[in-house]
């Protein structure tokens, strides 16, 4: 299940944005994915880069501690690539005419993309999502009402679970989730390939075979047929064996929930701060040092910590 | 080896003049306010200006030279404004690269420019959103015996401004350089230094006391072979599956630095149209770099002080040595870290290498003698990062290596890996020269040759100079020329020098820029369409 890989839920959504007209008073009109990509513009995204204020308004994703990563964005057409080419030589045999157009792919709908990735660790996927969705909607209910109204099929949302479901409903499967939390890398289970193990496997099962095929045909002259037949059952089986345990999620990555992380941005600029003053000191003063820090920062807790939402982590005083 | 049409290409492009015995350059910026008098002065600098075309035997690829080396060369660039100015046609202006069309005060966010570097506190020349150089002239001559420039520099400046003043307002010089905005140009010069034995001879240093520009690239065509082949040993492309780095090296392709030329991604570089227009040229980048000395001695004495105390040295004058060092990759000698990691071992090198230091700063009488010199460029230039990736000897965020970052970005490094494509795309011809105005300001006129501003210098300053991801450093930026939102820090790993990590910290803006802007350089054919305003001959 893609959706969930490495302790996290890679969630996509696909809503069909609504094709009748926003109606003002005045007589103006506006489209609902005109009026949707303005929303969209007018959700702040936080301090968290050099060219924004430092109290530039923070994200509405920021109210929780479970979000890694959210965006939004909307999908008005398909690209078309232009012509699918072929042959010239092909086409002047099979009679095919070049300047007969080809058909292109079109939505009827725009469609509001929505992707989030958040914490799934010891959760069932579905109860994962709930807990997502329940925290969205306890946090920036006013923000996703004004997005998803312009969304076919979400009046009357205005119940947590109501909310759970439409995204249930709209939601696509996730094929290529990006688990970035395993910097280093997973080492494999067992190691190395068996190549060994498995060419003797490969040889006994190629002998069974064919002893099966010789017996279950008996010389009546349909050998091969049958062997045929029960070698591409065994291969199709390996190779869906193989599908299988490719499927299989990567474990939750060590201290990778939101938290944590935000801990961990903490402690190390915090660190980088420590090691730059205790430059040169005596082994007393670097201990008194690393107490006050210790005291301070206390590393065993989720508090004091970096707030979500922001690129820079708040000082904390170390009382000497 | 390919064979360029060197007639046809600005010199300026293939070689740095300070080391080609022209140690005193001049820049002069004019502004065009009517296209035909612009054509006129174009026209009229048109017959002066220098090509690459040999001057030396080792320069030409077959060892034949027609030509004498001049007395001053004459190099012109335009910038978008200019070209705009002198009415070339709309389809040249619109396919220009987008960061050509912005201008350097436009691309500030990308480049840095910012707090004290921030466009609207730049020097009169460069202030204000109109972009008056469009015409940039660059002079170069030769010395006097008392160090003075030769008078041919200051007749070619009186001819230009007569020209100018002759055009009934057509075209305008630019003044307001300076800090006082009282010059009318801006000079710049090779430093001089003062040996033990009393002699005053031109060196490559810059203020700060780093030697400058040893690894400027070297790319297919611009030298004769014996001397391409040498000389890309340490300048070129670090080549795969060669263990001794002193072995694989070859020449950059030249649609790096030339237009319409094959470049290292085996494309043409992104260029304007008509195809013959831009050809043989470049762009160059112009820039103005305040260099604060004071604040710069003040800081490096201070973490000296630190160093002392951290690592148990007691000698100041080694621990100052050391910290600028490692903070730059070189020693002030130019001698790189990555051969000798501490302050003994470069007086070791120094020692060793004691006459080739001695022929590098005159020519070499005879061939023996320049075998030895280019030994000991050899050693200054040829090296590699793999056997250094935790920084011991020449830190991560050290200048040299975010500058030009060799093998040390391929994810499969070993010691046998090449430079990888994103480097060999990003390398820049540097052509700058110190400056030390009237003022007293001091700095670096900053000049860099490419194809691409975007892909090449504004990459390098951006991601490596103003960054420090690619190296492990964070949001810390190049200890030496990196722009400082807030003070940064520099970690010096643990290595021969200091048996535990070194963390400079609190290092303010020690560079910062005055002015600036991107120009092209045509060719020779460009810049005689320029003149017949002809560019679009429909």
């Amino acid at each position: 299940m893609p959706d969930v890989d490495g302790g996290h839920y890679f969630l996509t959504v696909l809503a069909p944005v609504r094709t009748d007209t926003v109606q003002y008073d005045v007589g103006r009109t506006r489209t609902h994915a005109s009026q949707l990509a303005q929303k969209l513009a007018l959700v702040p995204t936080g301090p968290q880069d050099a060219g924004l204020p430092a109290d530039a308004w923070p994200s509405p994703f920021s109210r929780n501690t479970i979000n890694h990563f959210a965006r939004f964005a909307i999908i008005d057409q398909p690209h078309f690539n232009g012509r699918i080419g072929g042959d010239a030589l092909v086409g002047a045999i099979t009679g095919r005419n070049p300047m007969d157009p080809q058909a292109d792919d079109r939505l009827t709908t725009p469609f509001l993309l929505f992707g989030a990735d958040f914490d799934a660790q010891g959760l069932t996927e579905s109860a994962a999502l709930r807990r997502y969705t329940d925290a969205l909607w306890s946090t920036m209910q006013k923000d996703l009402g004004d997005i998803f109204a312009h969304c076919t099929g979400f009046e009357g949302v205005d119940t947590p679970q109501a909310f759970f479901n439409y995204i249930r409903r709209c939601q696509i499967e996730t094929t290529m989730p990006f688990n970035d939390y395993w910097a280093y890398g997973l080492k494999a289970a067992d190691g190395a390939p068996p190549v060994l193990r498995l060419a003797l496997t490969g040889a006994a099962a190629l002998v069974a075979l064919i002893w099966l095929s010789s017996a279950v045909t008996a010389g009546s002259g349909f050998f091969w047929p049958v062997f045929a037949a029960l070698l591409g059952l065994t291969l199709w089986g390996v190779v869906r064996w193989i599908g299988r345990a490719g499927a299989r999620p990567f474990p939750t990555a060590p201290d990778s929930d939101l938290p944590s992380i935000l801990k961990g941005l903490f402690l190390q600029q915090h660190l980088t701060l420590l090691a730059t003053e205790v430059q040169g000191f005596d082994d007393a003063a670097l201990h008194a040092r690393f107490g006050a820090f210790l005291a301070a920062v206390r590393p065993g807790e989720l508090n004091p910590t970096q707030n979500p939402g922001l690129a820079h982590s708040d000082p904390v005083e170390w009382t000497r | 080896m390919i064979r360029l049409d060197v007639a046809d290409i600005q010199g300026n492009i293939t070689r740095p003049y300070g080391r080609f015995g022209f140690p005193f350059n001049r820049h002069l910026f004019f502004t065009v306010h009517n296209p035909a008098a612009g054509r006129r002065f174009v026209q009229l600098i048109r017959p002066s200006v220098t090509t690459a075309e040999p001057w030396e035997k080792y320069e030409a690829p077959d060892g034949s030279v027609l030509l004498k080396k001049p007395q001053i060369t004459v190099n012109i660039g335009f910038s978008y404004a200019g070209l705009s100015a002198l009415d070339l046609p709309t389809r040249t202006l619109r396919l220009m690269p987008d960061e050509f069309i912005d201008g350097m005060r436009c691309r500030s966010d990308v480049l840095g420019d910012v707090g004290g570097s921030d466009p609207d506190t730049w020097e009169d020349a460069w202030k204000g959103p109109e972009r008056a150089a469009h015409i940039w002239v660059q002079l170069n001559v030769g010395s006097t015996p008392m160090f003075q420039p030769l008078p041919i520099l200051q007749e070619t400046t009186d001819g230009l401004l007569k020209a100018a003043e002759d055009s009934g307002g057509g075209v305008s010089v630019v003044g307001g350089h300076g800090a006082d905005g009282k010059q009318l140009w801006q000079d710049s010069a090779v430093l001089l230094e003062t040996l033990p034995d009393g002699r005053i001879v031109p060196c490559a240093r810059e203020h700060f006391g780093f030697t400058d520009g040893i690894s400027d690239p070297v790319f297919e065509g611009q030298l004769g072979p014996a001397a391409e082949a040498l000389a890309a040993q340490g300048g070129g492309k670090l080549v795969a599956g060669k263990k001794a780095v002193t072995k694989g090296w070859a020449p950059l392709a030249a649609g790096e630095f030339l237009l319409g030329l094959v470049d290292e991604g085996q494309e043409l570089p992104v260029a304007s149209m008509p195809a013959r227009f831009m050809r043989n040229g470049t762009f160059m980048i112009w820039r103005k770099l305040r260099e604060n000395v004071e604040a710069f001695d003040a800081n490096i004495a201070q973490q000296a002080q630190a160093w002392m105390q951290a690592t148990g040295e007691t000698d100041p004058l080694v621990a100052r040595e050391t910290v600028k060092a490692k903070m730059i990759g070189r020693w002030s000698s130019g001698i790189p870290l990555m051969v000798a990691p501490t302050y003994a071992a470069q007086l070791q090198i120094i020692a060793e290498y004691a006459d080739a230091i001695e022929i590098a700063r005159r020519k070499p009488a005879n061939a023996q003698e320049a075998a030895r010199l280019a030994q000991y460029k050899l050693m200054l230039t040829s090296f590699r990062y793999a056997d250094d990736m935790d920084g011991a000897k020449c830190p991560m965020g050290a200048h040299i290596r975010r500058a030009n970052p060799r093998d040390m970005l391929d994810p499969l490094l070993g010691p046998t890996t090449g430079s990888t494509a994103l480097v060999n795309r990003r390398r820049i011809l540097r052509r700058g020269l110190p400056y030390l105005d009237p003022t007293g300001e001091k700095g670096v006129i900053f000049m860099a040759g490419c194809s691409s501003i975007f892909r090449q210098f504004e990459f390098i300053q951006q991601q490596w100079v103003n960054y420090g991801l690619d190296f492990d450093a964070g949001n810390d930026t190049c200890p030496l020329v990196g722009s400082r939102a807030t003070p940064v820090k520099h970690v010096i790993p643990a290595g021969a020098a200091n048996a535990t990590p070194f963390i400079a910290a609190n290092l303010p803006e020690f560079v910062d820029t005055r002015g600036g802007d991107y120009f092209f350089l045509p060719s020779m054919t460009a810049i005689r369409m320029i003149a017949m305003g002809t560019v679009d001959p429909t």
